[in-house]
């Protein structure tokens, strides 16, 4: 009798248990966006444009590409699902691009409610087009399969073994409520059939402020101290190489090194005026040189390590003044200002005075730690 | 002299009801042998049994009889009924007018001691229990030859008269647990058992539970390296098999080659076989929940390959697994039912053909199939057979439940597995357990195979005890000292 | 006023199982999102808040164990008798009972809440409370030997998942910890108290300590127990604070879910997703301790049975824990219970450790006055 009534109450509990079905969401059945695009458009409406996988072993494309106007991004995800036949998730998404439109407006607003979803990661990558991020998007292009996915492949490399600093959603709100710091994110831009990184776009806040280029911004990756073994070249004139250069030919020197570890300390130097000393200590592998140039002796090296920290030097200091010209503190010397001084009580406004004034001084020490494989 | 043998016939006849064949062999007009011709070594019989009785003339009681007949098992006897049991075990009964003997001259068939067949190791050595308890009992006697080890003698059945022995090391094992396996033993005296398998089920602690809770052992290393550690093994007369307990849940992932190993390779073989059934459990239940749930989870590179091969299918993943699940039961069963070299060749092309075709058919993805025949892989890793069947059954509410809930269904069944591990026993001994108490495993001392590291500082060697008092150390095939 | 009819010496452990059980009932739903809380009062020196909390905890610890040993090793039930009478002291017992099923409630709604605005949006409350309820239930009746087996593999856990821990570092800003003491003394004592919520639950040793076997070395083990839920705690609010930038901390609801939500693997991504879910192995052990004390409680006092109490208790958290309907109704339950926890495992113990001396000294005093 006792084992038939335990065997009811479980009888009874399983189908309990059964009955609360959770909603399912079957792969298969989803549209999984990879990539997002918002342009904005006047009147606070957006037009968004989702890249949503769509393999199938008969065709070479793997996505499809559907765009609507909507006034927010949950908005468009509504009306996108009655596009398409699958059910629209946003679980998948990989990369996110406004266009500067949108960039100059203000960005934070679409980046908080991509976090306030639980099911959109920390890590998808923020990006900006260079013109409209709908025809970024939406072009055809013959060589690429997915672009959502080659796009999130291409800026993923980029970080990891190049000159684009990471730029992820956690990077670019830990930047926008942090006082101290500004974000930076790539720009992407459609070249004919493809799509590369042009240079970074430097927010103030939420906005877009500026851009730079390439070579800058493998400076400013050094500075924030995240820069990776990547190549780097460097203009020298001919006449400070001139005592240990083997070959005489005219125009500057060039000379490719590669970073093998940099170390940067920047230092708050004085309160009153306001300064900052940086010290960036390099390991450098040359590359590539374009004269021959006697390695033979102590002082040719001493010479070249040099000439390559003043090059630096002065190309970051012409960076460093862009920066506060156009007050975006990419670097985070509010962080250093805050970490070093008490009680600073440090807002936004304040700092952005001082940041404009600050007085910066970079020193490089390079340290030349082989030639390569020959001298 | 006639008269004394039809007497006896009489007798016999009555008993046997049917028509048995009794020889009965007079010897004198008051003296006569019976026996079953056919379990009885007639060799044994004509020099041991025959030739004494027949220089003799005259037989006054058992005493002499018993000095007369040169057998090494004799015994005397109060009345017929008493021989019958044992002349059908093939002793021989020597009968005068007022008096009775029987004489041990069974030759009863009996397999030669033959190698292990279903649990094969690689070394080893190649001994396996015999159907004949003697035998068996002889195998353990001589791999331990030391006093302690204790033999107990019980008789258990209605009909049967099954010998049943109960072996352990009387200075390593728990005493209560020889107790509480005597008094189950005792406690089934009316029932009616064919062999130590079916005896196993019988005295378990908990019948509802599918886990086993006694390892069934053909090996003899096996039984006496459990008995080493304190085990009892109970033998059952015609019954090729062992039944070790009490054990642990851990014991039915540890292969006697292990220690044959040495503790490197056998801690990594031990290893293995955890994670082996980590994979049979989880992996199937794992792509269904993220297939139906978790789709966050996919990386991308894997994502594309995914949707491709799931794109045709038309069942949901749950059912889509499920079937395939089954059809790897069907084929193994199948296998197993069929003569060895059928079986073989239809496990291969049920394989291959059936998987093939059905990834063609569009009817599951070929992603699936690698994992179910992985699970299966990882199931098949076990050591024991029993607990290699519970854990393909454990899979199937996992993979249910992963369909209904997702992770969280799998999360339910592992802690209720878990839960219920924790709460079973093994001869009222704790079967599972994730840390071991340090005074308990005293009773559980096992054969060290790795000599105590020399030069290890006292912090050296608090570290190490620390380490070992986990029950993570069951997976050092190392030394298990205490 | 020893009572030597509680327990069978087969259920007692050794001293160092306690370096599992009080964790196991320390760390639960609690470490989602702590963080913040801390962060709101003291800032960036949140961390300096977790070490004070820490320190205040080892000598509650010590006051807990010195208060039993002179209580004759019994548990709080019975030191309740000794120190108040029959009457006050039942009566006690059952307003510790009463915040034990709270949190009881507290920690399956909580649980019930991360899953639901994390992974499962649409899994209906009641059935997550069942699934928690029949886990405990099923394991509560096994005894104490479930709870401690599954305390050990809940540490396992709680290990492994530190060690995730190591990935969103990548992300971090070391400058961010400076200037170490930036605020004022008020603030780290008003994120310690805070913090204290988050760590209460070692109150459970009350009733651990009768049923430890060599009683010497439970002072050692307890202390180590809660220095190691410190040094977690400690590790996830550094790290929280360097990942974490000063004004994004506060809008973090569930700070160390957020942790895990950087982490990529190759083979995997998402690891929340997996966390959550296994998280169930850290928080079932503490519910079922509770469940047990609980029950203990009521033998002792009503002399119910066992079995019926625990399926009452069950019934119980279950409809409490289904009339929860949102996010503020969970949050305010929790301030509600923070406050309270800080009273019982604080406050409270100190009294009794005060109360045991002031009863000692007044037996001495009586007694040397009669002789």
């Amino acid at each position: 009798m006792k084992s038939m009534w335990k065997i009811a109450v479980l009888i009874i509990i399983s189908l309990c248990l059964l009955v609360g079905c959770v909603g399912t969401s079957v792969l298969e059945k989803l549209g999984l966006s990879v990539a997002v695009g918002f342009d904005g458009l006047p009147n606070n409406k957006l037009n968004v444009t989702s890249v949503i996988l769509n393999p199938t072993t008969e065709s070479a494309k793997k996505s499809k590409v559907i765009s609507t106007i909507a006034n927010s991004s949950k908005g468009a995800r509504i009306k996108i699902n009655s596009m398409i036949s699958h059910s629209s998730v946003s679980g998948q998404i990989r990369v996110v691009i406004f266009d500067d439109q949108l960039g100059k407006a203000g960005v934070s607003d679409v980046v908080e409610n991509l976090t306030r979803d639980p099911f959109l990661g920390d890590s998808i990558y923020l990006a900006m087009s260079n013109g409209s991020a709908h025809e970024l998007l939406s072009h055809n292009y013959p060589q690429i399969p997915d672009i959502g996915t080659h796009l999130y492949e291409m800026i993923q490399q980029h970080i990891e073994d190049d000159w684009v600093p990471s730029c992820t959603v956690q990077d670019y709100r830990s930047a926008m409520y942090s006082i101290g710091s500004d974000a930076v994110l790539p720009i992407l831009m459609k070249k004919d059939d493809s799509v590369e990184i042009s240079g970074l776009v430097l927010f103030r806040n939420d906005k877009a402020v500026g851009t730079i280029g390439q070579s800058e911004g493998y400076l400013l990756k050094l500075l924030r101290g995240k820069q990776k073994e990547y190549l780097q070249e460097i203009g020298i004139d001919r006449i400070e190489l001139e005592p240990h250069l083997v070959s005489h030919k005219g125009g500057k020197v060039r000379v490719v090194i590669s970073n093998i570890g940099s170390k940067v300390r920047i230092r708050l130097t004085s309160m009153k005026p306001l300064q900052f000393q940086v010290h960036v200590h390099m390991n450098v592998e040359l590359q590539e040189i374009t004269d021959r140039y006697d390695f033979s002796k102590n002082e040719a090296k001493k010479l070249l390590e040099k000439k390559i920290g003043e090059e630096l030097q002065k190309e970051t200091d012409q960076l460093i003044q862009k920066l506060q010209r156009m007050n975006s503190d990419a670097v985070g010397f509010g962080n250093v200002y805050r970490s070093s001084v008490r009680n600073a009580h440090l807002t936004r406004d304040k700092w952005g005075e001082k940041y404009q004034k600050a007085k910066i001084q970079t020193q490089f020490h390079v340290n030349l730690i082989r030639t390569g494989t020959i001298e | 002299m006639t008269d004394f043998v039809d007497t006896l016939r009489d007798q016999f006849a009555l008993r046997f009801q049917d028509h048995t064949k009794i020889v009965i062999r007079a010897v004198s007009s008051n003296t006569a042998v019976c026996y079953l011709p056919e379990l009885v070594d007639t060799d044994m019989l004509n020099k041991f049994i025959l030739a004494p009785l027949l220089q003799v003339k005259w037989i006054p009681n058992s005493e002499d009889l018993m000095r007369i007949l040169t057998v090494g098992e004799v015994k005397p006897l109060e009345s017929l009924n008493e021989a019958i049991p044992l002349m059908m075990k093939g002793w021989a009964y020597v009968a005068t007018t007022d008096i009775g003997v029987v004489a041990n001259v069974a030759n009863l068939p009996k397999r030669q001691i033959g190698a292990p067949e279903n649990e094969t190791t690689i070394l080893g050595p190649m001994l396996a229990f015999s159907e004949s308890i003697e035998t068996s009992t002889a195998l353990l006697r001589s791999s331990i030859p030391d006093p302690s080890l204790r033999n107990e003698e019980l008789h258990f059945g209605n009909k049967r008269h099954t010998l049943i022995r109960l072996m352990f090391m009387s200075d390593r094992v728990e005493e209560n647990c020889v107790n509480v396996v005597r008094q189950r033993i005792e406690q089934l005296q009316n029932n009616d058992v064919t062999g130590s398998a079916e005896l196993l089920h019988m005295i378990q602690d908990n019948d509802s539970s599918i886990f086993p809770q006694m390892l069934l052992t053909e090996r003899v290393d096996l039984a006496s390296h459990s008995l080493l550690e304190g085990k009892i093994i109970i033998l059952v007369d015609g019954s090729q098999l062992a039944i070790i307990g009490p054990t642990e849940f851990t014991d039915f992932f540890l292969s006697t080659e292990d220690r044959y190993m040495g503790w490197g390779i056998g801690t990594f073989l031990r290893c293995l076989r955890m994670l082996a059934l980590f994979i049979s459990v989880y992996l199937t239940p794992a792509y269904v929940a993220a297939l139906t749930f978790h789709y966050e989870i996919i990386p991308s590179s894997l994502l594309v390959s995914l949707i491709e091969s799931r794109s045709k299918v038309p069942f949901p993943p749950l059912f889509e697994t499920l079937i395939l699940e089954i059809t790897m039961e069907l084929l193994r069963e199948a296998g197993a039912r069929l003569p060895t070299k059928v079986g073989q060749t239809m496990g291969i092309v049920g394989g291959i053909v059936i998987g093939q075709a059905a990834v063609q058919a569009g009817f599951t993805s070929n992603i699936l199939i690698m994992l179910v025949a992985l699970a299966a892989l990882g199931s098949f890793a076990t050591p024991n057979y029993f607990m290699s069947s519970t854990l393909r059954l454990v899979r199937y509410p996992m993979v249910i439940l992963a369909g209904f809930w997702g992770s969280i269904g799998i999360v339910f069944m592992s802690l209720l597995v878990v839960i219920h591990l924790i709460r079973q026993t093994s001869f009222g001994q704790p079967y599972f357990y994730a840390i071991h108490p340090k005074d308990q495993s005293n009773t559980l001392s096992q054969d060290m195979l790795m000599p105590e590291p020399k030069g290890l500082t006292s912090t050296g060697h608090s570290i190490r005890k620390f380490i070992k008092s986990f029950r993570l150390s069951s997976l050092w095939a190392g030394d298990i000292d205490n | 006023m020893t009572n030597p009819e509680h327990t069978p010496a087969k259920y007692h452990f050794k001293a160092y199982m306690l370096l599992f059980l009080i964790p196991s009932v320390q760390i639960g739903v609690g470490i989602f999102g702590f963080q913040r809380y801390i962060y709101k009062e003291s800032g960036h020196d949140a961390w300096i808040s977790v070490i004070l909390a820490g320190i205040v905890t080892h000598i509650v610890m010590w006051m807990m164990i010195t208060t039993m040993k002179k209580n004759n090793d019994d548990d709080l039930y019975d030191i309740h008798c000794t120190l108040f009478g029959k009457w006050i002291g039942n009566a006690l017992s059952v307003v510790i009972m009463l915040y034990f099923i709270t949190n009881m409630t507290a920690i399956v709604r909580t649980y019930i809440e991360a899953v639901q605005s994390w992974i499962f949006p649409d899994f209906p409350t009641w059935l997550l409370g069942l699934i928690l309820v029949v886990l405990m239930v099923y394991g509560s009746l096994g005894g104490i030997r479930v709870v401690l087996q599954l305390s050990f593999i809940s540490f396992i856990m709680i290990a492994a998942t530190t060690i995730l821990f190591y990935y969103p570092l990548q992300y971090a800003d070391w400058r961010r910890l400076l200037p170490v003491y930036d605020t004022t003394v008020q603030h780290l004592v008003a994120g310690a108290m805070k913090m204290g919520f988050t760590i209460a639950g070692f109150e459970v040793i009350f009733f651990l300590y009768t049923l430890v076997k060599d009683k010497d070395k439970a002072l050692r083990y307890a202390q180590g127990s809660i220095l190691f839920s410190n040094l977690l705690y400690l590790i996830i609010m550094v790290i929280s604070i360097v990942y974490f930038s000063e004004n994004q901390m506060p809008k973090t609801i569930w700070g160390s879910i957020n942790l895990l939500k950087i982490i990529k693997y190759p083979f995997l991504e998402r690891i929340e997703f997996i966390a959550i879910p296994f998280w169930m192995f850290v928080v079932l052990p503490g519910f079922m301790m509770l469940a047990w004390i609980l029950v203990r409680g009521t033998t002792r006092i009503f002399k119910w049975n066992q079995k019926l109490t625990i399926y009452g208790i069950a019934a119980v958290v279950l409809i409490a824990s289904t009339c929860f309907q949102n996010r503020r109704q969970i949050d305010q339950l929790n301030d509600y219970i923070g406050q309270y926890s800080v009273v019982i495992s604080y406050y409270y113990p100190c009294l009794l450790f005060i109360m045991t001396y002031v009863r000692q000294w007044w037996k001495d005093h009586k007694g040397s006055k009669e002789s």
